[in-house]
């Protein structure tokens, strides 16, 4: 009889180690750079009467930033705590 | 800024999609949001009693990171939406028509049309959602070979086609006005080019005659 594979997801543990979500992190930190780079770039060169960097640029970073200490919190957490 | 205008220009209006075309793409981003606590959700509810733990640290964290790390793509994916939405755009200007169209972040192509190549304007509202929201298409023909301008899903596409006829006449009104006063001139230029060549022609005439009264004379005289 083969063993049932239900039985065997008593405990699954994910090879997870801090490193590698401490890469992840930096490489996200990346892309919002560049993303906000290449956003500033569209919102500034095209359109003629409204601006919408008024608002979108500080909202951008506003949330990215929120975004990124979480992530960092919660790094820090897994490793430390 | 890549589009200028001249300085007589200024910029009548500008259209842009109706915003429910964008709030239809961030609720499949805050639908994606949610997703994962949906998924936990059914995991919960599955009849299997299993754990998942991880070898490097407390999975709890692990579950916050990655949740925040799949908002943080959203986040950038809802500005890439807000992006596409804001910069596909029709601008009418006082001389001339701009259809700006944005196809993700890397290609966008510039159509420019002169008012007076514009021959039609037609607007369109078709479906059950779009009648409702009061959204649609405008057709605009133009004169030659140039291609059909077309905008979908503007808001108010009937006031948009009156407001697009009104400039239109408003500029024909003003070319026509610029044509009659260019005309006035060239009247004028020519009438007065007219007047000195016939004060030549005095002139020459009335040199003529007093030059043959002179030689009158002179014979008279002999």
């Amino acid at each position: 009889m083969p063993e049932n594979t239900v039985q065997n997801l008593k405990n699954i543990e994910l090879p997870i180690s801090s490193g590698a979500m401490w890469m992840t992190l930096l490489i996200l930190i990346i892309v919002f750079v560049i993303m906000y780079f290449v956003f500033s770039y569209h919102w500034k060169s095209v359109g003629i009467e409204e601006n919408p960097k008024v608002f979108a640029r500080p909202l951008f970073w506003i949330v990215s930033v929120l975004l990124i200490i979480v992530m960092t919190l919660s790094v820090a957490g897994f490793e430390y705590l | 800024m890549i589009i200028k205008l001249d300085n007589d220009e200024h910029v009548v209006f500008e259209v842009r999609k109706h915003w429910f075309t964008f709030t239809l793409e961030i609720t499949l981003l805050a639908f994606l949001a949610i997703l994962p606590f949906f998924i936990i959700a059914i995991i919960k509810i599955l009849p299997f009693d299993f754990s998942i733990s991880a070898t490097g640290g407390n999975i709890f964290y692990f579950y916050i990171f990655s949740y925040f790390a799949w908002t943080s793509i959203l986040w950038i994916f809802g500005f890439l939406f807000w992006t596409d939405y804001y910069l596909d755009t029709w601008i009418i200007t006082t001389k001339k028509l701009i259809d700006v169209e944005q196809h993700g972040l890397f290609r966008r192509e510039i159509s420019i049309i002169q008012l007076d190549k514009i021959q039609d304007v037609k607007s369109e509202i078709r479906g059950i959602v779009p009648t409702i929201m009061n959204y649609g298409d405008i057709h605009v023909q133009s004169a030659g070979q140039q291609k059909e301008f077309l905008i979908h899903n503007v808001p108010k596409p009937d006031q948009i086609r009156q407001k697009l006829n009104e400039a239109l006449s408003k500029y024909k009104m003003a070319y026509v006005i610029k044509e009659q006063s260019n005309n006035f001139e060239n009247m004028n230029q020519n009438f007065s080019e007219q007047n000195n060549s016939q004060a030549n022609l005095n002139q020459f005439a009335n040199t003529n005659i007093d030059q043959n009264e002179n030689n009158n004379q002179t014979q008279n005289f002999s």
